[in-house]
């Protein structure tokens, strides 16, 4: 709710200096030259550049600013930026595969993340995307995604079920 | 509505299948939280699976009548919490939606601490998105509460598994058996067909017996001189004469057997094309546009294809080596039971080395048909983007990279190659040693001094072992068909179970001459609970009334004529057309006397007299020239060197956009429609053409009632009304004048942009 604030017009984004604040409500702030929006992060680079490039935008997603790396930011901004981004790019971290097989049109994936046991379903021509380092991403067909850190380092049989799906 | 609000057990099946939650919230928590917030009843709920520590979790989100409850079964064991909070305390629901974890924030005022949050998963976007919805319309004292939060919640949760997966699998056999149904009107042939297999089967064991038979009674005792030559002529010739019986039998039951079981796949095939087909014409157009059309053509063409084989080989061949291997053994047992029990002993294992063999080599094959899966992109990536390709110069890039995921594909595919040539070698040793072994037991008992194994015995023995192999063979090969053939008849049955959205009520009312007045009465529509489309749309349009529909993209301008058209029920609300509530018409009688004129024309293969007489097969070539003359397309038509005769659509005649739109308007005159839809009818064609078919949508348009949807706002100045629809609401209505009189009026704006534009570009 902007209504007590007076919202930061989109057309400010830029390099203009702003700083972050967070309401007791946990609604964050983005504040500029007196002006307030209710802002939301957005990961330009979620896989491939994950600490740099956020995009801030307001409600409408119009962009506040371009944060290329939050080192620039102060220390309490940086903060409430690294919290948002926490939870926006959580995927479920695969800890092992206990099966993959087919069921018809659908690939069924048994697996324990570190949240819990899991169980999902992919398209059969849907295949793992793998990462630059080194790991292995899967989306089910709700949109969910999971991610395989390091799948040298998994058990035998998680290693043997991964095989066909790995280069 | 959809195809799953009429199955609500299916989906909660495919819950509780695929995703390990409760397919309902459990009646016990339903009972605590309805207890807690005072006796009202649960009328909607969703699932919130991450805790704040991001770990999965199962907290229940409920609204009923007042309030809302979050109940939370802990992990640890101790008593579940539930939270009441009253609707008239919460001011906002807002989400932060992240990859895989959107949180909810419950707050009363802006500033003061949240009242409560969650975290949900993709999965549970779509239950999610129903109860949000609800909140808030409660939130801004707006509609009442569902009542039917099981059906809700599953079918959110459901759907994407139900997209790519129409149906619940049932196991394999499950899916044979059916398939297997088909071939009950054809009950004769299939008797025939398996007992000539069954007389095959049996007859090819005789010719084993038969040698060994004649080496034992014939040879051995002329040879020893127990027998005169006479005598052994004469039981030579007889056992001859009974070997020529026993092969021509064989092939008699060959030819019997393959003819019936091919002919008997083929009527088996066309009738679930016939019945696949029939019913894709039942279903709605939501399930053409959730599916792929090569999905669905393919399911027609080549899935019932395989069913040809399973059912002209598969079964029998199956059924068969399963009774050879069985006979083979009983016989074997019979002549000799220590032999036969060496050769029948290590077959469950050879099964075994086979079966372990096609696991190792699916995974195999699917890495490989991941790697082919990469080399087709580059290619599909390519082939269509050439010109840009060229242009940016990237041929050396593209060649190498094709060349890259060529050389990883091939190297698959020799992995693949090295297997299996080792392992058939292998196997084929084994049988060997089998060989050997009956040798090194047999030859001892034959050649000892007082032998218990004749020589024509154990030949007998050696011929049936070239036999044994056979079956085990099939076993392997037929093991990849049989489940290809299954998962086809899964993907037919999966189409011929999809219930239709639509159907037209026991005893539909006949609108045998639509007037064309049509009323909507505070319509809602969303084609998933997250997105509502229509918010209550009201409207009176009179008979002969032509209507613009304008506004901005994704309004729900497209979503108004559909309705009309009846390709979708409302959600809520009603549509009446005559006064009768389209839910209640005969929609076949209705949509006869319905017209569209959409923005990209489709064209059958076929003549253009063809096209232009679909769905008024007997009309005269008089009548059909009389349309093409009335929507300006009879003087382009006769300039073609073919005439009407021009075959045109897929892989014919290429005409131009404008062309292909008169043409479309020409059915639609001879149609001879009662209401007519333009759906951007002339957005996509230059000026001249588009002056010829505003022409003849001049005439078509004429004495009926008109609803058209153009972007292009000066093409609906001839518009009786405009209705201007955004966000799913009517928010302007009124002539074109009347709706430029208003400064800050939606119309305005638009018609003010456009003619910006228009001035910027003529500048």
């Amino acid at each position: 709710m902007t209504s007590s604030h007076t919202p930061v017009p989109a057309a400010h984004a830029g390099s203009a200096p702003f700083r972050l604040r967070r309401d007791k409500d946990g609604t964050v702030w983005f504040c500029r030259d007196g002006a307030e929006t209710r802002v939301n992060v957005h990961l330009c680079f979620p896989w491939t550049q994950p600490e740099r490039f956020f995009s801030l935008r307001d409600e409408d997603k119009n962009e506040l600013a371009l944060v290329e790396s939050p080192d620039g930011l102060d220390a309490e901004s940086r903060a409430i930026l690294e919290a948002m981004t926490a939870e926006s790019r959580f995927v479920f971290p695969i800890t092992a595969i206990e099966s993959a097989d087919p069921d018809f049109e659908l690939r069924v994936w048994k697996v324990r993340t570190r949240g819990g046991p899991r169980q999902f379903q992919t398209k059969l021509d849907d295949w793992p995307r793998p990462l630059p380092d080194g790991s292995l991403l899967l989306r089910d067909i709700a949109g969910d995604l999971y991610r395989v850190e390091q799948p040298e380092q998994l058990d035998v049989k998680s290693r043997r079920i991964l095989w066909a799906f790995m280069d | 509505m959809n195809s799953s609000s009429s199955s609500p057990d299916r989906n909660r099946e495919i819950v509780r299948r695929y995703t390990g939650q409760p397919a309902t919230m459990p009646a016990e928590i339903r009972r605590h939280i309805e207890t807690a917030w005072g006796g009202g009843p649960v009328q909607l709920y969703a699932l919130a699976d991450i805790d704040p520590a991001l770990k999965l979790t199962e907290e229940w989100v409920a609204v009923g009548p007042d309030s809302l409850a979050l109940y939370r079964s802990k992990n640890d064991g101790s008593n579940p919490a539930v939270r009441i909070f009253a609707l008239a305390d919460i001011a906002d629901a807002k989400e932060t939606p992240g990859l895989s974890c959107t949180r909810v924030t419950l707050s009363n005022r802006p500033g003061e601490p949240a009242l409560a949050e969650f975290r949900y998963s993709q999965r549970q976007r779509r239950a999610m998105g129903a109860l949000l919805f609800l909140l808030r319309q409660r939130i801004e004292g707006g509609i009442p509460g569902p009542h039917e939060p099981d059906r809700l919640y599953a079918e959110g949760v459901a759907k994407p598994i139900r997209e790519a997966q129409a149906s619940v699998a049932a196991n394999r056999a499950a899916i044979a058996w059916r398939l297997l149904g088909y071939l009950k009107p054809y009950r004769t042939q299939v008797i025939l067909g398996m007992v000539a297999a069954t007389v095959m089967t049996v007859v090819g064991l005789v010719p084993p017996y038969l040698t060994g038979y004649i080496i034992d009674a014939v040879i051995r005792p002329f040879q020893d001189g127990e027998l005169s030559q006479e005598s052994a002529l004469q039981v030579a010739f007889v056992t001859i004469g009974g070997l020529a019986a026993v092969f021509l039998t064989r092939e008699a039951m060959t030819w019997v057997r393959l003819r019936k079981m091919a002919v008997l796949g083929e009527h088996v095939a066309r009738d679930l094309r016939n019945d696949l087909y029939d019913h894709l014409h039942k279903l709605s157009v939501t399930y053409f546009s959730s599916k792929q059309t090569g999905s669905i053509i393919s399911r027609v063409s080549s899935d019932t294809d395989r069913i040809w084989d399973f059912i002209a080989f598969g079964v029998v061949e199956v059924s068969l080596s399963l009774l050879m291997l069985i006979g083979l053994g009983c016989v074997l047992i019979f002549l000799d039971w220590q032999l036969g029990l060496l050769m029948t002993l290590p077959v469950p294992f050879l099964l075994y080395m086979i079966y372990r063999n096609g696991r190792g080599m699916q995974r195999m094959f699917l890495r490989a048909w991941r790697k082919w899966s990469n080399l087709t992109d580059v290619l599909s990536d390519t082939i269509p983007g050439i010109r840009v390709v060229k242009a940016f110069n990237q041929e050396s890039y593209e060649k190498r990279r094709f060349g890259e995921r060529n050389a990883t594909v091939t190297d698959e595919f020799f992995r693949i190659h090295h297997r299996w040539t080792a392992f058939w070698p292998f196997l084929l040793l084994f049988v060997h040693a089998m060989t050997v072994a009956v040798w090194f037991f047999a030859l001892p008992r034959i050649v000892g001094s007082e032998p218990t194994l004749t020589a024509g015995t154990f030949v007998s023995f050696l011929l049936y072992l070239g036999m044994f192999f056979q079956p085990i063979e099939v076993f392997g090969q037929m093991s990849r068909m049989l489940n290809r053939s299954i998962s086809s008849a899964h993907r037919i049955f999966e189409v011929l179970d999809t219930e239709p959205d639509l159907t037209d009520k026991a005893d539909p009312v006949s609108l045998e001459r639509v007037r064309g007045d049509v009323v909507f009465d505070n319509v809602l529509f969303a084609y998933d609970p997250v997105s509502p489309v229509l918010k209550g749309i009201s409207f009176a349009v009179k008979p002969g009334e032509m209507v613009g529909l304008v506004g901005p993209s994704g309004s729900g301008k497209t979503t108004i004529i559909n309705l009309i058209a009846r390709f979708y029920d409302p959600t809520g609300g009603r549509i009446l057309v005559d006064g009768h509530d389209l839910r209640e018409v005969d929609s076949g009688r209705y949509r006869q006397q319905i017209g569209m004129v959409l923005q990209d024309p489709y064209l059958f293969h076929g003549s253009i007299l063809d096209n232009i007489r679909y769905g008024m097969q007997d009309a005269s070539v008089e009548k059909a020239v009389g349309a093409a003359r009335a929507a300006n397309a009879h003087d382009f038509i006769c300039k073609l060197a073919h005439g009407y005769d021009t075959i045109v659509g897929e892989r014919g005649h290429t005409l131009s956009g404008g062309e292909r739109q008169r043409i479309s308007i020409a059915r639609a005159i001879l149609h001879d429609p009662r209401i007519l839809i333009l759906d951007e009818a002339t957005s996509s064609v230059d000026t001249e053409t588009e002056r010829k078919i505003q022409e003849a949508l001049d005439r078509l348009v004429s004495g009926r009632t008109v609803f058209a949807i153009a972007h292009r706002l000066s093409t609906l100045t001839r518009a009786s009304r405009l209705f201007v629809v955004k966000e799913g609401l009517l928010v302007e209505q009124g002539t074109h004048s009347e709706l430029l009189e208003k400064p800050d009026g939606v119309y305005r704006k638009l018609h003010d942009m456009q003619r910006e534009l228009h001035e910027m570009y003529a500048v």
